[in-house]
């Protein structure tokens, strides 16, 4: 890693603003719908869309909004219940993040380094629920969170996470068998036992996966629409997603409003992803995750 | 050093009680602000009807008043209204009957009446009512909303808001090509080939920048050529599809597209919003004469109230029927398992018209929706409405043509609709000629209908 950053800045300056000019050039495709989606948060209605005769090409000059309307922040804002929203994504981020964290880690270095009879064919059959498809699971789950009273309230929402995920599972056991035994071994010779050794050696190394399963489960509660919309009876107890649904259904008319509720919806997303940009890849390409 | 030592021991085990405290109290604390729903009922003392609708924002406000109205009409039940939107309404329900647990009443876009009929899942409604009621429910009620609602002989669906199409015409782009918008063509033929060629606009390569007019969509014209999917005079079960009636009516309507040119009409069609406000083409100019739903004319006041606009039913071809189009809204249902039939059904005769016209006149205003009942339209608050927005006129005077034909009633309308627009949309392309389009379609229908019938599942 270190050398690739020493040979990059080894090359000539204009080779650093060519390589540079190609890098952006790439982004921009990747870039545009997200610039869109702020240049018309800050714009009026009548700034959008072309009127009659004129035809409208995509344009630096198209993408600048004059004049500049921040009122659409507000008056996005104002629209729904954002706050009542906003707690209650991020009371359902944290509990599954808190829940799919430790449940994964504690699961997987149980498949990773503890030998037990079975614990192959267990492994294969947890890793098979992958294959199965949510429409499948969804009536009996259904069901089965209604027989315990649950209905109505969040706990379908993040009960689940406390009982590991498979793919966090598979990828976090993946992570534990890269990490020498011989670490294990030296504090089990110190008089440690399985739960110390999980706890102090295990994690503490582990925390760039560790980072990964958190940051996908963020990503995948904060998204999540037909979850809350399925066990959640209670306006005032629905999420982000749900009142982005809304601005959808019946504010189609109002572009500019939309598109800053969505990008109010994005930011922290964008935020988060770039304060953990580092722990994220480095997660990523150390649990088998990188192609 | 001993005490030292106690102190060493001493620190890990404070730490550790004081994790385990912090993480009972914090899962109690979430386990209480999970468990904990602050009580929605106004009126905890009624019996509670249980409403579920795919209205949000500015019309969950509409629809959340009439809930209000509802529950300070009486003094047994009380509607809590709950605002489901998209596309994962239905599948919330279903998992809600599949679970025991459904609303008492719900409003869904009727393609869900047969579909659900036919799986047992819905309280035919007829029989929440009195023969006189039934009597005077088929008597009274528009012919529309009958055709939507009842499904094999019985009442699934009461309509609180129907949609109808017919042509909105731009004054400006009128006059300046020089037609009179007093004098709005009788046929589709002078509609098509005389009004609509002065009114496109072309740029200078020849594409179209201005579109005068354009009929398309099968199913809106297929009643106007005395064709129809269906026959809903003798025999609404049986569906009609390879007709020479629906042939000639897209037939006609290819044709229309292939004297501008498919690429051209598809290139112009392709840069075009569907938009519900500002970008509404017809508010951008990019149509003179457009066809479109009664909503608009809200939209018009709202988005545009300077546009200077007007009217018209979709005039019929030489020979054919006139008044005709294509009908669809929102209805109001009771699921099987609904634990207050009673009340659904008190709050569905309240909002649609069916116990009072001339009050629920009130609610369709708010709403600027269609009604249900000739008396509702006739309500003074209801004329006040239309005294406003006198272009809605138009859609009032269609309401009573038994030439608006909806989708037939059969339960894989849903199927159908797709395959009807596949079919629409070949012909239209030029992908496919319009007997090849009908052919197909029939072919397709004929392989659903037997896959059903092995199934034991209704036809």
């Amino acid at each position: 890693m270190a050398s690739n950053t020493e040979t990059v800045f080894r090359l000539s300056l204009p080779r650093r603003i060519v390589t540079h000019v190609i890098l952006l050039a790439l982004c921009v495709p990747f870039a545009m719908p997200l610039v869109w989606m702020i240049s018309t948060s800050l714009k009026t209605d009548a700034q959008i869309f072309p009127q009659e005769d004129e035809t409208k090409t995509l344009s630096i000059e198209s993408l600048l909004p004059d004049p500049v309307r921040w009122d659409n922040y507000p008056d996005a804002l104002g629209s729904v219940p954002f706050g009542t929203y906003l707690q209650n994504t991020l009371f359902l981020c944290a509990m599954n993040v808190i829940g799919a964290v430790f449940s994964s880690a504690v699961i997987a270095y149980g498949f990773a380094r503890l030998h037990f009879p079975g614990r192959d064919v267990l492994f294969l059959v947890m890793i098979s629920t992958m294959a199965l498809p949510r429409q499948v699971t969804m009536i009996p789950v259904f069901a089965m969170f209604r027989m315990l009273g649950w209905y109505g309230t969040f706990l379908p929402l993040f009960v689940r996470s406390f009982f590991g995920n498979p793919f966090f599972v598979f990828l976090l056991r993946q992570f534990f068998r890269t990490i020498p035994e011989d670490l294990a071994e030296a504090a089990r010779i110190d008089g440690a036992g399985e739960w110390r050794i999980f706890w102090q050696v295990m994690l503490p190394l582990a925390r760039p996966a560790l980072a990964v399963v958190a940051l996908f489960t963020f990503l995948g509660t904060w998204n999540d629409f037909f979850g809350p919309l399925l066990y959640i009876n209670d306006p005032s107890r629905y999420t982000l997603a749900y009142g982005l649904q809304q601005f959808m259904s019946s504010y189609g008319g109002k572009w500019a409003q939309l598109m800053a509720a969505a990008c109010i919806f994005t930011l922290p997303i964008i935020l988060l992803f770039f304060l953990a940009q580092k722990t994220f890849i480095q997660g990523i390409s150390t649990t088998g995750g990188k192609g | 050093m001993a005490a030292d030592d106690r102190d060493a021991r001493a620190a890990p085990r404070a730490g550790r009680a004081l994790l385990a405290l912090a993480i009972v109290a914090g899962g109690s604390l979430a386990l209480s602000f999970s468990l904990h729903s602050p009580s929605r009922r106004k009126y905890p003392e009624r019996q509670e009807v249980r409403f579920w609708h795919m209205w949000s924002a500015e019309w969950k406000v509409v629809v959340d008043r009439i809930a209000e109205r509802f529950n300070q009409s009486q003094d047994t039940y009380e509607v809590v209204a709950l605002s489901v939107p998209g596309q994962a309404a239905n599948s919330k329900f279903l998992l809600a009957v599949a679970g025991g647990d459904p609303p008492d009443c719900m409003a869904q876009w009727n393609p869900v009446i047969p579909k659900w009929a036919d799986s047992k899942l819905l309280v035919p409604l007829n029989r929440l009512m009195t023969d006189e009621e039934w009597a005077r429910f088929q008597r009274d009620t528009y012919p529309i909303a009958r055709k939507i609602g009842i499904y094999k002989g019985d009442l699934y669906g009461v309509t609180t808001g129907l949609n109808l199409w017919a042509c909105y015409y731009r004054i400006d782009h009128l006059r300046r090509a020089g037609l009179d918008p007093n004098d709005f063509p009788d046929t589709l033929e002078e509609l098509v080939d005389v009004w609509a060629p002065k009114l496109h606009r072309f740029d200078e390569r020849g594409d179209l920048t201005i579109m005068g007019f354009m009929p398309k969509w099968i199913s809106m014209y297929l009643p106007g050529f005395n064709g129809g999917w269906c026959d809903w005079q003798t025999d609404p079960g049986t569906l009609t599809i390879e007709t020479p009636e629906n042939l000639r009516a897209l037939e006609y309507l290819v044709e229309q597209r292939r004297k501008l040119g498919f690429k051209n009409v598809l290139r112009f069609e392709s840069g075009l919003q569907q938009g519900f406000g500002i970008d509404w083409p017809f508010i951008t100019g990019k149509y003179s004469i457009l066809r479109d739903g009664q909503w608009r004319v809200e939209q018009l006041a709202k988005y545009a109230p300077d546009l200077r606009y007007g009217t018209a039913p979709v005039p019929p071809p030489k020979g054919g029927k006139g008044g005709f189009g294509y009908s669809n809204g929102n209805f109001m249902v009771i699921p099987t398992g609904a634990k207050c039939r009673e009340g659904a059904w008190e709050f569905i005769k309240f909002w649609s018209g069916l116990a009072e016209p001339e009050r629920a006149a009130e609610f369709y205003t708010w709403g600027g929706w269609l009604p249900l009942l000739p008396d509702i339209a006739e309500a003074p608050a209801y004329r006040e409405y239309v005294r406003k927005h006198p272009q809605f006129q138009t859609f009032l005077d269609l309401l009573p043509s038994e030439n608006i034909h909806p989708l037939p009633a059969v339960p894989y309308q849903d199927y159908l609709a797709d395959r009807i627009n596949q079919c629409d949309e070949s012909a239209m392309r030029g992908t496919l000629t319009p007997r090849q389009a009908l052919r197909r379609l029939a072919r397709e229908i004929e392989i659903e209908r037997t896959k059903r019938r092995e199934l034991g599942r209704g036809e």
